[in-house]
């Protein structure tokens, strides 16, 4: 069964990350440094005219997610070239589990211990005195839309780790990609203020329909149509992720 | 319970397939032992059976399942032991068990009574709640077993069960998968390299080497075949070539096979031959070195079918550029794609030209001329491995004129023990160099 054999697998990569409060710590502070130094160190932009918010932070805090998002997601392909040399994905393979599950664990369990520091970011956020939007619904779908980003992150670092077959290369194509990804977003910056290529950029980046479809949960109006089309863009691409990273490593397996 | 007819597995990009028309069968209940040199097939041939790998021709079947059209019908009836053990080290051993019990689909009491059970069989209660990460490698392997008996599976296949234990956890294992297969009556596929292993474990063993399937049969049936002891003659100089015609009119051998290092003759009673070959041969003033009685062992068996001895099939070993070739260099040295770097051909020279006039001169020279045990690195056909480092440590030593030729011109003066020729700087050396060198000249 696809459910639990998921399941089980997601078990117990959540029971080994809970064995290793250090790294737990630390990926929760890290995204609350970023909070706290943007922040800070872009406070006079919210001074620019026509800034959606009264103050930067507001205005930063689904960018930070989405930037836990991506800098947390774009390793989880090391680990999976760890248990292949372990001879762990060979272990699970040669049980009767559903094929699919075995990435689709990893994928969710990388999702959700982004969702963890997401979750820490919120209530930081709120005990800062950001101005969030105080409705439950728009909360939780502004969680659900960068959870579905962490699934797709994880499934493309899962996907080109069993392309490049080491840990070097994929740590390169990691910070290859994350940066750029960031800053052609609105993670940062309103579109509005950017150079017009990169706005053309923006267009075609998945990460900036998820800040928005975010952003505006979190923070703004709650436009659920915003919200509906930045939401099902990343969905596809979280799809078309997943399909591209279980379809390479099955072919992969011979 | 396993059925394998004319299987091949050739991986893209290799010029030979892996496993080669490779046939036979392995009754229930029994212990079957592939034993082959690394890089033989084994492990392969246990991975195309364990679904891991899908055969490129050829039938394979286990537990009566195909192991291509029914793989999930095959994982339900199998139990998988790698090479590396794929258990989790941050897990504790009871919760490495209870995962793989679930992705086997037990539960409940089912799944915490076989759990039980098997930590018990497998003398692993004690430490049943420690991370895995501190057990010993025989605990890991152990473990690892336990994890693919959960679900009472009715072949297990061990791939290099003992490889990197200690001797007394090697013997520890043996005895428990003698035990299983009684026990649990449990069908048991294990690939090895050690030739005791097979021979202690094994009711069959199948020999496989270069991706072939030479020879199958039971230890004492395989080393029957041999029909005697085996007597391993070296001798100085030509003497073994004097001594083959001799030895191959003896009555008394039956085959006489030609060796690296000698000779090696079958006879029927080893004990009572051995005086009338040394006889046979001293009278025609052959001298023997060294002579060796064995009884027949499986690597006799391995040499009559393969023509070489187990031990002296070495790891393949990877080609010096294979650090710069990244993971294909299996691949591009099977095409002979590498095309060299920006420093470097393909044959381990350097472009710049000066540094490989000074090359091509390291390469010239002949094994005759080497005194220093250190150069023996320049003999043909290791010079393929290692001609990066082999450039330095020959330098010192002389072209085969063997006269002190005159230094390289690229500037490489010596260093505090030898000098650019060569030769050593410390005088007493120097003299010994210098008569070697005459002998060496003289020999020729």
């Amino acid at each position: 069964m696809f459910a639990t054999d998921t399941y089980h697998l997601f078990a117990k990569y959540m029971k080994i990350t809970w064995r290793q409060p250090l790294w737990t710590l630390f990926g929760l502070a890290q995204p609350l440094i970023w909070l706290l130094i943007f922040s800070d160190l872009f406070s006079s932009m919210a001074q620019l005219q026509g800034w959606p918010t009264t103050d930067y932070a507001t205005f930063f805090l689904p960018g930070v997610m989405v930037m836990t998002v991506l800098f947390g997601s774009a390793w989880a392909g090391v680990s999976l070239l760890r248990e292949i040399n372990f001879g762990t994905v060979d272990k699970m393979m040669v049980t009767p589990i559903h094929r699919g599950s075995v990435l689709f664990s990893r994928v969710l369990h990388s999702a959700a211990t982004v969702m963890i520091q997401c979750l820490v970011l919120l209530a930081v956020a709120f005990s800062m005195g950001l101005h969030l939007n105080l409705n439950a619904a728009a909360l939780l779908a502004g969680l659900v839309a960068v959870w579905t980003l962490g699934i797709g992150f994880a499934a493309l670092s899962n996907g080109i780790a069993i392309v490049l077959r080491r840990e070097e290369p994929l740590v390169v194509v990691g910070n290859f990609l994350t940066l750029p990804l960031m800053f052609f977003s609105s993670a940062m910056m309103p579109v509005k203020y950017m150079p017009e290529w990169i706005q053309w950029c923006a267009l075609v980046n998945p990460i900036n329909y998820a800040v928005e479809a975010a952003r505006t949960m979190f923070v703004g109006s709650a436009d659920w149509a915003l919200y509906g089309k930045g939401f099902c863009i990343v969905l596809g691409f979280a799809v078309a992720a997943f399909a591209w990273a279980n379809f390479t490593f099955m072919k992969s397996r011979g | 319970m396993i059925r394998v007819q004319e299987l091949v597995k050739a991986y893209r990009g290799k010029r030979s397939p892996s496993v080669d028309n490779v046939s036979f069968e392995v009754g229930e209940g029994e212990i079957f032992a592939f034993l082959g040199p690394n890089g033989a097939g084994k492990s392969t041939t246990a991975k195309i059976l364990t679904t891991l790998l899908p055969p490129t021709a050829g039938l394979a079947e286990v537990a009566g399942f195909d192991v291509v059209r029914q793989s999930r019908k095959v994982r339900e009836n199998i139990g998988y032991v790698a090479q590396s053990t794929g258990i989790d080290y941050f897990m504790t051993g009871r919760e490495n068990l209870m995962l793989i019990g679930r992705l086997y689909h037990l539960s409940g009491a089912t799944l915490t009574g076989r759990v039980e059970e098997m930590l018990r069989y497998f003398n692993l209660t004690e430490v049943a709640d420690d991370v895995c990460a501190g057990y010993s490698g025989g605990m890991q392997r152990k473990l690892d077993i336990a994890t693919a008996l959960l679900h009472r599976p009715k072949v297990l296949f061990l791939d290099e069960p003992t490889l990197g234990l200690d001797a007394q956890s090697r013997i520890d294992l043996w005895q428990f998968v003698k035990r299983m297969n009684t026990d649990f009556g449990v069908t048991v596929f294990l690939t090895t390299h050690y030739l005791d292993e097979a021979d202690r474990l094994a009711h069959r063993v199948g020999i496989i080497d270069r991706a072939r399937l030479q020879v199958v049969g039971t230890p004492s049936e395989l080393k029957d075949l041999l029909k005697g002891d085996s007597i391993a003659l070296n001798f100085d100089a030509d003497g073994a070539e004097r001594a083959l015609p001799l030895l191959r009119s003896a009555t008394f051998a039956k085959e006489v096979l030609e060796e690296e290092e000698g000779l090696r003759v079958y006879v029927d009673n080893g004990g009572e031959t051995i005086s009338d070959l040394i006889q046979l041969l001293s009278a025609k003033a052959i001298k023997i070195k060294a002579v060796t009685l064995a009884r027949p062992t499986l690597d006799d068996v391995f040499i009559k079918f393969t023509g070489r001895s187990m031990d002296k099939v070495e790891e393949k070993v990877k080609p010096w550029w294979a650090q710069w070739a990244g993971d294909n260099w299996e691949q591009m040295e099977a095409q002979g794609d590498w095309q060299g770097n920006q420093w470097m051909n393909a044959d381990g020279s350097p472009k710049d030209e000066n540094s490989f006039k000074d090359w091509q001169q390291t390469q010239q020279i002949s094994p005759e001329a080497v005194t220093d045990p250190q150069v023996t690195a320049a003999e043909p056909g290791t010079e393929n491995e290692a001609p990066v480092s082999e450039n330095q440590d020959s330098k010192p030593a002389t072209p085969t004129d063997g006269a002190a030729a005159p230094a390289p011109s690229t500037g490489w003066a010596g260093n505090e023990w030898v000098n650019a020729d060569g030769t050593p700087k410390d005088p007493a050396a120097m003299a010994k160099w210098a008569k070697e060198m005459g002998a060496g000249k003289g020999s020729k």
